[in-house]
């Protein structure tokens, strides 16, 4: 399941530009190690530090310093005091690269957009987030974190992944085991922004040999489409 | 990068006559001019479109935040309607408001030092 969706994120013209005065950023080797296209044009030495443009389809999307994106993509560990301030700035990533399919992405990076996702989650407060982890064990780590979210929050929670362990029982949260070959390669976050769908927002991510493929959504539409391809078990392959 | 067409007007008077004109400090009482002619002195010729990019992408590196599409559009219409029609008035630069492109003018050393140095003395 969920093939179609790659394919549909592969084909976003979307182009990302970085400004700068000096040599490359590490910015562009990130994304140049991801699969990403990167151009760049010219600074004078006494202009704005390096920042990075992103375009789609000809018109403008978006712009951040590369300072600031560079701190998005290395995520410090989130206690609940930093939520607020972390959430800003990964609300400004995902439209930032919205719709893009990054490859190569490693766990900690998909931690962290996941992290962003229930965090939204948390502060709207009320709705449905549906979460695939690859296999039920997965979730016994973050079994704390989704029984601070069930129980702080109206939030209905579906957790789905393959039935490989019996995970504790907590109220509003709904496990739904799946056999091995149906979502064992993929790792996916669908929340549906509750009464608010501009809060919206959904990750899905395939494992591959070197990493994962991965691609994070504001759109409700296709957010509403993930969480039902994960809700019905997947239609087709 | 001198265009024959716009410099009778300037030829006529001396240099320091016109360093004390007000359109020249006018069109240089703003960061956000001072920025565009700084750009075009250092990188030559840009379209509109590339220096609202720039000016965009200078204030989300200062804020730390994200610009948006509102913030390019509004940079857009001020270089369109106040920044550029007062640095082409002053005689500072060329602007084809067909195409797009906006070239320096042939600037004196001492005026494209002020501006350099106007630019760089405002990064922290």
């Amino acid at each position: 399941m969920f093939e179609s969706y790659f394919q549909e994120f592969q084909s976003t013209d979307c182009r990302l530009t970085v400004y700068r005065s000096g040599g490359p950023t590490d910015i562009e080797e990130w994304f140049d190690a991801h699969g990403v296209t990167v151009e760049h044009r010219h600074l004078p030495p006494g202009g704005p530090d390096p920042f990075v443009v992103l375009e789609a389809d000809g018109e403008f999307v978006g712009s951040l310093g590369v300072t600031a994106l560079e701190g998005l993509l290395e995520p410090p560990l989130v206690r609940p005091t930093e939520r607020e301030e972390v959430a800003t700035g990964y609300s400004a990533m995902f439209d930032l690269i919205d719709d893009t399919l990054v490859r190569g992405m490693t766990r900690r990076e998909l931690l962290a957009v996941s992290r962003e996702i229930e965090d939204r989650a948390y502060r709207v407060g009320g709705g449905t987030l549906r979460v695939s982890f690859q296999t039920l064990s997965t979730f016994e780590s973050k079994a704390d974190v989704y029984r601070t979210l069930a129980t702080e929050t109206d939030l209905d929670i579906h957790i789905y992944g393959v039935a490989d362990w019996k995970p504790p029982e907590i109220q509003e949260v709904t496990y739904h085991g799946q056999p091995a070959e149906r979502i064992d390669r993929h790792w996916v976050l669908a929340f549906d922004g509750g009464t608010d769908v501009t809060q919206a927002c959904g990750l899905l991510a395939r494992e591959q040999a070197n990493g994962y493929d991965g691609v994070w959504t504001n759109d409700p539409e296709q957010v509403a489409e993930i969480a039902t391809t994960l809700a019905e078990g997947g239609a087709g392959k | 990068m001198a265009n024959p067409e716009k410099t009778d007007r300037r030829a006529a008077s001396s240099d320091s006559s016109r360093l004390s004109e007000d359109r020249f400090y006018d069109a240089l009482s703003s960061v956000q001019r001072r920025r565009v002619l700084y750009h075009l002195l250092e990188e030559g010729e840009t379209p509109i479109e590339e220096l609202a990019t720039v000016l965009t992408g200078w204030v989300a590196t200062e804020r730390g935040t994200m610009g948006t599409p509102a913030d390019h559009t509004t940079h857009h219409l001020a270089l369109h309607h106040i920044h550029l029609p007062l640095l082409a008035e002053a005689g500072l630069v060329a602007w084809d408001r067909e195409s797009g492109a906006v070239t320096p003018e042939s600037l004196e050393p001492l005026v494209r030092d002020i501006v350099r140095r106007s630019v760089e003395a405002s990064r922290s």
